[in-house]
This record gives C-alpha cells, structure tokens and sequence, in this order.
C-alpha cells in the first residue's frame, strides 16, 4: 500500500524506522527533533514496541546499547549537542559490535548554539568524536524520500555490519513537510526468532549453551590489536560497499560544488542561476559522508576551474574534498553557519568568486 | 572420625586467611612449606578431625577453594560436581584425597 | 556422605584476578548461587560496570555485557524492554553507582525499572588505584584525599540505599555487609529477597553490599573485614529500609 501523504520530516523519519521493524526507541527531547520523540510516544506502543522517554541522551545511548545487546531492533534521534552527549556510546557500540540506526536533525553549534538547521556536525559523524578507532556509516539524505528510502536500508546494513548506522539529516529536512512514499512495512522480528538471527545477543543461556559476553575492554594488547584489526575488516569492506552519491552536470562544467543534505536542492538553484549567466556549474551530491566518495571526484573533467564546498558549516566537508580532488583543482568554501540557511544568489557569487580565482 | 570435612583447591587458594579468621575451631593456616603456582601459600586444614562442619571457611572464600562435607568419607557420587571444575583443579583434589586415604603425606 | 557447601555451578570455574581477600568473590558467588537454586541462570541476563568488577563475565556463568560507566542502569533497562520475561541485575561499584551514575540509578528506580541492581560500597575507588569514592569515609586516606576526606571540600560521603528508599518505585531496599559468615548469609538472604520482587515485577529491588579493598584501604584481608565492621557500619547502619509485603 504505498499512498503518498504529507508528512512533517520528524514525523515521517519516525514513521519510516516503525516500518523498517524497530520497536524499541529511548529519546530525549532536543530541538528540532522532538517531533520524532513524540511520534515514536504515541506509535510505537501501537505498533507492539516499547518507547522510554530517557532521562537524558547519555541514558539513551546507553538503553538503546541495552535494547540492541539483548537483540531488539532500536532506533534513536537527537540532535547535535544531544549527539555530542552520546559519542562515548558510539565508540562503546562499534567496539562491541552492535547494530543500531542514529538519527541525527543537525542544528547550529558550537556549544548550545542555534536550534536553527546546521551542518556542523560532518567532523563529529564522519571523524568520530567518541574515542578510538571506529567509524559510523554515515548517510545524508536532502530530501525527506530519500530519508525515508534510506532507513530500512540503515537497519539492513546495520544488522549485516553489526555497527551502529548514522542518518545525518538538518533541520531543514526534520521541520518541513513534503509528500511522500512511506516504505512498505518490514514485520517485526518475534522474540522467540532473537537467538536465531542474533546467536551473539543476550537472550539467557537456558542452560544449554555458553554464556554470552558483549566485551569492549581488552587487557591484553595482542588481544585488542586483533579486534581492531578484525573490525578494521568491515570498514574496508564499507568503503567498497557503502559508497553512495549523485552527480549532476559534471561533463561540460566549468566548476563544480560539493553539497549534501538540504544544502544540495539550494545549490542546484544556484546551478540553476549560474546557467542563466552562461557559468555551467556541476554538483556532486555525497549521500555516504562515511564512507565519503572520493571516486566521484575523478569524473571531474580537467577544464573544471574551481571546486566550491557548498555548507552550512565553517568547511568541515572540506578535507575530504581535498583528498577527493588530490590537488587537481582549487577549493573554497560557500557557507553560512549560525542557523542561517545560504541562499541561491550567495553560492553563485561565491562561485562566480572562486571562478576568479588563479589556480 | 569427624563431623565435617573440608577439602582445599590449593590452586585456587590467595592465601588470604579469611578462612583462618572465621573458623570457630580453629584448625585451618596457611601451609608452612608449600607456595602454589601464584605464589601464595595456600590455607590448609591441620587437624581435619576437629572439623565441625558449619562451612563458615567456604561462605567466607572469595575464591570458591573450600568445600564442605559432613561426613569423613568420600563417596564416589560427591566426586562427580568437582569433576567439572578444571583439571589441575581435579587432580589437586584427587591428590588431596588419595593422601588422606593413605594417611599422610605421600609426596612434596 | 552430604555436600554441606560447593562451589556454585553458577561460578565459571575461571579464578578470578581480584586481589587477596577481595569480598568481590563472595558477593558473585552469593548473586549465583541465588540463581542457581532459583533455576535461574538460564534465564538471566547481568550488566557489569566500569570498575574491578567489569571482569565479572569471566566468573558468571550468566549472558553478560559491559557498560559504560555509570550506565548499567540504563543499559539494563533497555534489555528489560527487549527481554520482558528475563531476570535481569546490574553490578555496580561506588565510582559507578555514587557517582558517574547517580542520573541513572535515581531514573531506574524512579520508573520502577523490574530489574536488581546489587551496589558494591568498599568505600574507595579500586581499579583506578584507591582515590576517593563518594562513599569513602571522613578522615579516610586515599590518593586524592592523602590528608584524609574533608567534609568541607567533598562533603560527606552519600547513602545510597537511603537516598534510592526515598523514591516511590525502588519497593526493595537494603543492605548488608560481607564482614562475617553471619552477614555474608544474610546478604545471601536480602539477595534472594531482592530477586524475588523481581521474579513478581513489583518494582525496582536494590541491595547495598558492604565490601572491603584490602589493597587500597592498605590493609591485610581480614583487618579489612575489621576496618568495615568498626567504620562503615556505624555510618551505613544494615538492615531493610523497604520491602513490599509480598515477599516479607
């Protein structure tokens, strides 16, 4: 039955975890995601799950982990200092393998900073701000379909990875309402199925088999090096798999943005604006923040002049468009920060800029 | 023949004489000459025959050593729980009960 | 020929790395052989903390994960909602119940939560190398109170099971001490009290148990079992503070 409805961001990312088979969310209210806390208070319990209002976001990482050891299928939302609560928790949940979907709707920071939408957030999701060596899967859908599309998708990869999968999206995207195809209804995993699909989880030996353990902390060094190492495995399995990106215009262009999230539909106005002044400007469009494209920036034509980083952000995306570009062109940052959206007219001058620009 | 008996894993023992502190009849110390593969010397009943029994050495052990009995022989059934206790476990215990049986001390 | 006392097949047949005299060994054995004679463990699910005892999976023969610290609480209730018909506990030290975890635990037993938590009060941090605990004593020594503990920079040290007695939905409050083999069968016997209320759901059951650090409070095992019995307990008095009537 897939009718197209109307739906607010928040309300719709809630909807599309329901209907990927989560039943178990622990919030805590943070602007601008609440909408999603309260969604998941009145539906879940519908839909035969369980909903805890945390106490706070470090309690809620912490239940979620709970949820996950004993096999649930848990989603949660926050937003960025709500987050930034939480990295203790993400470090603590890749080390232990456990699968888990994170909703982030990034608002201005640093600090307490804006409840206005932001994009400040990349180095937190993509370089990590818990301690050690892991990585989220991180995914940046710019419209509220490809949220919705990407979620049974993050369950899935989560599962069969058995690491925690972000879905960074903004405030712009939580907030506003637009018509969409909700994803088809994934049943929920029965209780009794756990010790099947989930043999690691903690579900009672019965007496009949070894006990299990979710560990994090190794004493022995050769120990830790060969989980790490071991770990390790998936990521580069990741990089080949997880890639995920758009690119629009890249043959004939003259210069190129990079932007995600909601920043991208404002930028492919401005390409837009950029045609009408004879400047053809092309865009890559990262979906995969972690694993980040690079690949794509080598179908970036020689002729293209300038690369422009198009973010909500003092440039946060910047390094990995270095490393995509590998020195071929140069970058510079298009940006607002502060909970200001950039507009059309200011990423095609800052382009137009960029353009004059000497390599 | 006693009222009690309470056999020792001397490997698991830490030396750490809460056993000693708590018997009420006074007939456990730490062995005199023999140190376990840990370094400790291990506690040790000496005189088994004035053993009541009330098991206040094992509740006190942090390190699940001592084992009580009431009665001074050993029948084959009781053996079989400690037979899944590990095997340097096992045959310290054997050992122990085999020098009982002879009366005394074998080796070592 | 009986068996008067053998080791619980609730205990791993690992030995422990716990220092000398540690009454950590006697209190997991005092939880598993609760479980034990329940018929429980197979249906058990336990959260160890931040802390000597994060090693408690080596010798409890139960599903067990580790925590960050101060968050078993949380953790454990999140398993509840996965696992409604498991029985659940959390093992928690000063460092990790008193202090990093006081948000948690008041939540926990603030919403009732259907698990144990059994709170291990040595009155000092141990793995971290003996500094002060929230529970650590006026005038006690530790590394970061070498002139002893003043009242004036760090207060006076938190009860615990009276501060969770206060809150509607902790109904089993107690505590009990291992200083002796008479108190280390009555905490056997708040133990099994504590998970009673949880085998009928009646709310969030908490067991304070009085333990001893030998290593860090600088004292040989049995001075130790001394030391607590002559200066905790005057100051953390034994005894129920809270029992529902169904399991009296």
């Amino acid at each position: 039955m897939s009718e197209k409805v109307l739906m607010k961001g928040n309300e719709a990312f809630a909807e599309a975890a329901i209907r990927s088979g989560c039943r178990y969310y622990f919030g805590y209210p943070i602007t601008p995601q609440n909408e999603i806390t309260e969604y998941m208070s009145r539906e879940l319990g519908k839909a035969g799950g369980s909903f805890v209002q945390a106490e706070s976001e470090i309690a809620a990482i912490s239940m979620a982990y709970g949820g996950a050891v004993a096999g649930g299928k848990v989603f949660i939302s926050s937003s960025s200092p709500g987050i930034a609560l939480m990295q203790e928790g993400f470090s603590f949940i890749c080390s232990t393998e456990i699968p888990l979907v994170i909703l982030n709707v990034s608002r201005g920071g640093p600090g307490v900073g804006s409840i206005q939408p932001g994009q400040a957030d990349y180095y937190q999701a993509t370089r990590g701000g818990g301690n050690g060596d892991y990585h989220l899967f991180v995914f940046a859908p710019s419209s509220i379909q490809e949220a919705v599309d990407i979620m049974p998708k993050a369950f899935q990869i989560a599962e069969e990875y058995r690491n925690p999968v972000m879905i960074l999206a903004d405030g712009v995207l939580g907030q506003m309402m637009e018509p969409i195809i909700l994803p088809e209804p994934i049943p929920a995993v029965k209780n009794e199925d756990i010790p099947k699909i989930k043999p690691w989880a903690l579900t009672g030996t019965k007496e009949a088999r070894p006990h299990n353990v979710i560990k994090s902390l190794y004493l022995k060094p050769e120990e830790l090096e060969d989980r790490i190492l071991e770990i390790d495995r998936k990521y580069q399995k990741a990089k080949k798999e997880l890639v995920r990106y758009e690119t629009i215009g890249l043959e004939d262009a003259e210069i190129v943005f990079v932007a995600y999230g909601s920043t991208a539909r404002i930028t492919e106005e401005a390409i837009d604006l950029l045609a009408e002044e004879g400047v053809k400007a092309g865009l890559i469009r990262p979906v995969s923040l972690w694993p980040f494209p690079y690949e794509a920036f080598d179908q970036i034509p020689g002729t293209v002049k300038a690369v422009v980083s198009v973010e909500l952000s003092r440039g946060q995306m910047m390094d990995d468009v270095k490393i995509g570009c590998s020195g071929r062109f140069p970058i510079s940052l298009s940006s607002r920060v502060g909970g200001i959206l950039i507009t059309p007219p200011e990423i095609a001058a800052d382009a137009k800029e960029a353009l004059g620009v000497k390599k | 023949m006693s009222k009690g008996l309470v056999k020792f894993d001397e490997e698991r023992c830490k030396g750490c004489e809460l056993c000693i502190s708590v018997c009420p009849v006074k007939i456990l110390t730490l062995h005199e000459t023999r140190i376990n593969s840990k370094g400790y010397r291990p506690a040790c009943v000496t005189d088994v025959s004035k053993c009541i029994g009330c098991a206040n050495c094992a509740v006190m052990c942090p390190d699940g050593a001592i084992s009580v009995y009431n009665e001074a022989e050993m029948s084959s059934t009781s053996l079989k729980r400690t037979d899944v206790r590990k095997f340097s476990t096992a045959e310290n215990f054997l050992r122990m009960r085999y020098k009982e049986e002879q009366g005394g001390r074998k080796d070592e | 020929m009986k068996t008067v006392f053998e080791f619980s097949k609730g205990m791993l047949p690992e030995e422990t790395t716990y220092c000398p005299g540690c009454t950590h060994g006697i209190s997991h054995r005092l939880i598993m052989e609760v479980l034990e004679e329940k018929g429980l463990l197979g249906e058990t699910i336990g959260v160890a903390p931040i802390g000597c005892s994060i090693m408690a999976h080596h010798y409890m023969n139960v599903d067990m994960c580790e925590s960050t610290h101060g968050r078993a609480p949380a953790i454990a209730t999140g398993i509840r909602r996965v696992q409604p018909d498991k029985i659940i506990f959390t093992y928690q030290g000063d460092g990790d119940l008193a202090s990093i975890g006081t948000g948690e635990i008041v939540h926990a037993a603030h919403r009732g939560e259907k698990f144990t938590t059994f709170f291990i009060n040595n009155a000092i941090y141990g793995m971290t190398g003996g500094q002060m605990a929230p529970t650590s004593l006026i005038g006690q020594k530790t590394t970061t109170t070498i002139d002893g503990r003043k009242q004036e920079v760090s207060g006076k040290p938190i009860r615990m099971a009276e501060l969770l007695a206060t809150i509607d939905g902790a109904v089993f409050v107690e505590r009990v001490s291992l200083h002796s083999p008479a108190n280390v069968r009555k905490a056997k016997k708040a133990i099994q009290k504590a998970i009673e209320v949880q085998e009928k759901r009646l709310g969030f059951s908490f067991v304070e148990i009085l333990s001893t650090c030998p290593t860090n409070w600088g004292y040989n095992p049995v001075k130790a079992l001394e030391w607590l019995k002559d200066n905790m307990i005057p100051y953390y008095p034994l005894g129920n503070l809270k029992c529902p009537g169904e399991v009296k």
